[in-house]
């Protein structure tokens, strides 16, 4: 069996300027698209606490969001996973514990209210969800705690410090609860008539999400860094660029797929970008790799020939790399929900990008560095010196 | 069929078996014992089979796949690091004072650790600061004004003291989750100031953070002679003969030492604890010393001490150091109270000279030194010469479990995620689903497209998923979600280098070449290629493992162990059956 009959002779390199041209316009929207709009960040990167829920019974998501709101939540973002019937949904909370900014305001009015209190100093930590403040007379533990529960926010502790005395003063230290239990009391009471189920809850730190973005980002770009240094090492440093380049396109193009989706953008999709770098690479090399031994066979060709001749003879190939590692993809598509259909789905997308550039965005970078050098030191095109293996 | 081919046949069938033997204790605990026993390795080791792999090397399943509950604390070292800085500069204080040197004042700034220590007189700076930099040795001088001198906290001592106060940090998390008794904790450090711990089928992320907040109970306590009392109790009550107890009488020991008298040991702390439970008499109380740990891990063997009921609270601590003394090189542990600890200790250790005060951590006897004179404000721990690296990991270890109790460094909840025991079933169940069915559709196709030489592929694809699980266990890595999506990403690329191979064993046959010379020569063009893309893609898994957390890791872990079982499944495996096909049977064509 075959896919392509006999041997190809397909003008790719003809079409290299509109394929980049169009290359670079789309890359250029999904740019700008992202400076404006934004990807959709997932907890795992803007903070904040998502709780997964699964009810008896067929419940919609806008009865999940009024629900939720009605029993105090404040702007919570549903969303559905899987299908109807399925009843799953994700709430997504901007804070990781109960203590707010409006709720910390209700909090101290609460704490300033008691009887018999007298506060030198009040200090609020949002990102962890303390309250610590400092009195002239002893107040009771439970006193304080049974204020703040009745101003609206949660509390786990509440403790006297070591250092206290009469003569320094009382300091005492509020551990607001974490937001998922607000989301679950919230639910009980606004979705009254059915039962859930808590299936996940993510809480990540603000400061934490920075740094998993941060970190993320830098694998990255320390990857396709990598990866550019060992092309222009086994091949010639003018591969190394449009390998780059290439793989630099496909990423984009994935993000691309992320902020038009306006699915979550979360660890995973670091992964899935990670992962297109590697395939695009892997595709391009098998493409180098051929330019490369038909460098040696028709010594003084033309380069733009030989890479057409390179990218035709290498073509059943390519279709049926790229159409086979699609098939395994097919049974995430179809078993996976949520974070897996979302991994699939941008894989797919990838797969189709990344075979598109190796063809048309990497080769011909090489052909045009190659002009560039060739025009510079006055010879012909095509003088490049191939590296054996 | 030449010896070489015998060589590599052998090399495939060996790895082939090797890779099986190493999923047995997968396969047992997967499917033999029962879900809520899949943590248990004791359980495990029972129904594994003789010729089976170590019960240790097994694939376990990530807690997004099992449920469970995974925590990152954040340990604030600035704040820690600050306080040390500045409680150092109090010792210099009292140190100059000591010697008669002169009075100083310090001013701290607890983000540049930087000290700024200011001479009464002037005149007397000059000793001081030679006296200073010669003793501090962590400190180096920045600046000299008449009688204000600038020291600074050394970056190496800074990163030497952050990583401690994380370490600081892990053994009080440690200490308060074994009190908890999760099956499975994995408790380990993550990046430079943070601590991952993951609770396997725990479902309370808020009773979780609760506990970890809480403070260590460490506490003084006079330790008492305890003369035949375990005999006693031993002989009169025995304990359950499964309780693992057993009563330890002691000789002489090497070094002349005096027999102690005889102690209970035992293996688990709880029974041990009920068997001792209100045993001590009046005003005194059985305590548990850990006598064997497994390495990093929670103790494994304990011993009993009886100590006095009530002590001094460590919560009046305020520092503790561990040292070699310059002067007589012993080392030492130095702890410093508050002036109300200070008091409290004053009257412990007055009427307790010449007996052993014990350092209690919440049930825990750590150490037991000699009261040597009445003791203040600033103590002193003398743990003698001896192999002076050991004894200073000691030393360390007793000056990180008595700040344990105090915590200086505040601990933030940075990451909680909890997946439900249902979800993780479901996940797991959809996730093989997913990538049986990719397998099963890439197989079908191979065979169709390739015949006989996509069989051969098929061959190798198979044995490929083997090794990575195979691979995974021999790690003792975790199948998380992202591993299973690696694993498929795995099987794409393994296909490819089948795909490159035959393709240009066809090319070849187009070309006129005997079925003999294209399998060979198809093999041998393809080899670089397949080479220079598992490189490159190998590259990008090494970066993700390093750099990337949680998911991101697991992706990498299956993405780079797949690469490797790749590189060898389509160069080396794909070849030997081949070659037995075309050369073996000599035949005239090759079906592709």
């Amino acid at each position: 069996m075959q896919i392509i009959k006999g041997k190809t002779n397909i003008d790719f390199i003809g079409k290299r300027r509109i394929a980049i041209l169009l290359s670079t316009a789309v890359n250029i929207a999904i740019l700008v698209g992202i400076a404006g709009f934004g990807f959709n960040w997932g907890v795992d990167f803007a903070g904040g606490t998502l709780v997964e829920v699964k009810f008896s019974g067929v419940v919609t998501a806008e009865q999940v969001r009024e629900g939720a709101v009605k029993g105090g939540l404040h702007e919570p973002q549903v969303q559905s996973i899987g299908s109807a019937e399925d009843s799953t949904f994700m709430l997504r909370m901007g804070g990781v514990t109960q203590l707010t900014a409006e709720s910390e305001q209700a909090a101290e009015k609460a704490i300033r209210g008691l009887p018999g209190i007298d506060i030198t100093a009040f200090n609020k930590d949002l990102d962890n969800g303390l309250i610590t403040f400092r009195t002239k007379g002893e107040v009771k533990v439970d006193d304080i705690k049974a204020a703040v529960v009745s101003s609206g926010t949660g509390v786990a502790n509440v403790a006297l410090l070591p250092g206290s005395s009469a003569e320094s003063g009382f300091q005492y230290q509020v551990t607001s609860a974490g937001m998922s239990d607000k989301v679950k009391d919230a639910l009980a009471k606004g979705v009254p008539d059915h039962t859930f189920e808590v299936r996940r809850t993510d809480y990540v730190g603000p400061q934490v999400g920075e740094q998993l973005r941060n970190k993320g980002l830098a694998a990255l770009l320390l990857a396709m860094l990598s990866i550019l240094i060992y092309v222009a090492f086994r091949f010639d440093l003018k591969f190394g660029p449009g390998a780059l380049v290439a793989s630099v396109h496909d990423v984009i193009m994935v993000a691309g797929y992320y902020l038009v989706s306006r699915r979550e953008f979360n660890l995973t999709s670091i992964a899935v970008l990670l992962t297109i770098l590697g395939y695009s690479i892997n595709d391009t090399i098998v493409i180098y790799d051929r330019i490369r031994e038909e460098m040696v066979k028709y010594k003084g060709k033309p380069l733009p020939e030989i890479i057409n001749i390179a990218i035709n003879d290498t073509l059943s190939r390519t279709i049926l790399t790229s159409g086979v590692t699609a098939l395994s993809l097919i049974g995430l598509l179809i078993f996976g929900v949520g974070e897996i259909f979302d991994f699939a789905a941008a894989m797919l997308w990838g797969i189709v990008v990344g075979t598109y550039s190796s063809v048309y965005i990497a080769s011909p970078l090489t052909i045009w560095l190659d002009e560039r050098e060739a025009h510079k030191q006055g010879g012909s095109a095509g003088a490049m010196k191939p590296k054996t293996a | 069929m030449d010896r070489n081919w015998w060589t590599r046949f052998g090399l495939v069938v060996l790895v082939a078996v090797g890779s099986l033997w190493f999923l047995t204790p997968t396969y047992y605990s997967m499917f033999v014992l029962d879900r809520a026993d899949r943590n248990d390795v004791s359980k495990l080791e029972k129904v594994l089979p003789a010729w089976s792999a170590p019960a240790k090397y097994r694939l376990s399943l990530g807690l997004d796949l099992q449920g469970g509950i995974h925590l990152v604390l954040r340990v604030d070292t600035k704040t820690a690091l600050g306080k040390r800085a500045q409680r150092l500069a109090q010792q210099m204080i009292s140190y100059i004072d000591g010697k008669k040197l002169g009075k100083l004042t310090e001013t701290t700034n607890t983000e540049t650790y930087e000290v700024t220590l200011t001479a009464q007189d002037p005149a007397t700076m000059d000793a001081i600061e030679k006296e200073l930099v010669t003793t501090f040795k962590d400190f180096s001088k920045v600046s000299r004004n008449a009688g204000v001198l600038v020291m600074k906290l050394d970056s190496a001592q800074v990163d030497y003291m952050m990583s401690e106060a994380v370490d600081q940090a892990m053994l009080v998390v440690r200490k308060r989750i074994d009190k908890w008794g999760v099956a499975e904790v994995d408790v380990r450090k993550l990046g430079t100031d943070s601590i991952q711990i993951s609770l396997p089928g725990e479902k309370d992320p808020e009773r979780a953070k609760e506990l970890i907040g809480t403070t260590a109970q460490l506490e003084f306590r006079i330790v008492e002679e305890h003369g035949d009392l375990f005999k006693d109790l031993y002989t009169n009550t025995p304990p359950d003969p499964n309780a693992g107890i057993t009563l330890v009488t002691s000789r002489q020991d090497s070094e002349g030492n005096e027999p102690s008298p005889p102690y209970l040991s035992g293996t688990d702390k709880n029974k041990l604890l009920a068997y001792v439970d209100g045993k001590g008499g009046e005003g005194k109380q059985v305590m548990l010393h850990c006598v064997e740990a497994s390495v990093g891990k929670s103790c494994i063997k304990y011993s009993t001490y009886l100590v006095q009921a009530t002590g001094l609270s460590g919560e009046n601590l305020t520092g503790a150091d561990a040292r070699k003394d310059q002067q007589t090189n012993d080392i030492v542990v130095d702890y410093q109270f508050n002036a109300q600890g200070g008091k409290l200790s004053e009257e412990l250790t007055g009427k307790n000279v010449n007996r052993q005060m014990g350092i209690v951590l919440d049930d825990n006897l750590i150490s037991a030194p000699v009261i040597r004179e009445k003791i203040g404000n600033n103590g002193r721990i003398t743990l003698g010469k001896g192999r002076s690296d050991e004894r200073l990991k000691e030393a360390q270890m007793l000056s990180l479990a008595l700040k344990s109790g105090a915590l200086p460094a505040p601990v933030s909840i940075g990451e909680t995620r909890l997946v439900g025991a249902s979800l993780g079933d479901e996940l797991i169940k959809k996730g093989t689903t997913a990538a049986l069915v990719g397998l099963l559709l890439v197989v079908i196709f191979m065979a169709i497209y390739y015949k006989v030489s996509g069989l051969v592929a098929d061959v190798a694809l198979i044995l490929n998923g083997l090794l990575i699980l195979a691979g995974l266990a021999l790690f003792k890595a975790t199948l998380t979600l992202p591993g299973i999506a690696g694993f498929v990403l795995t099987l794409g690329i393994a296909v490819d280098a089948n795909v490159l191979i035959n393709e240009r064993v066809r090319e070849e046959i187009a070309g006129g070449k005997s079925a003999r010379n294209a399998v060979d020569a198809g093999y041998d063009r393809a080899f670089w290629t397949i080479f220079d893309a598992h490189v490159t893609t190998l590259i990008a898994g090494f970066i993700l493992q390093q750099t990337g957390t949680g998911p991101v890791q697991g992706f990498a872990t299956t993405l780079i162990i797949g690469i490797i079982a790749s590189l060898f499944t389509s160069i080396v495996v794909t070849r030997v059956l081949t070659t037995y096909l075309v050369h073996g049977r000599n035949s005239e064509s090759v079906s592709v």
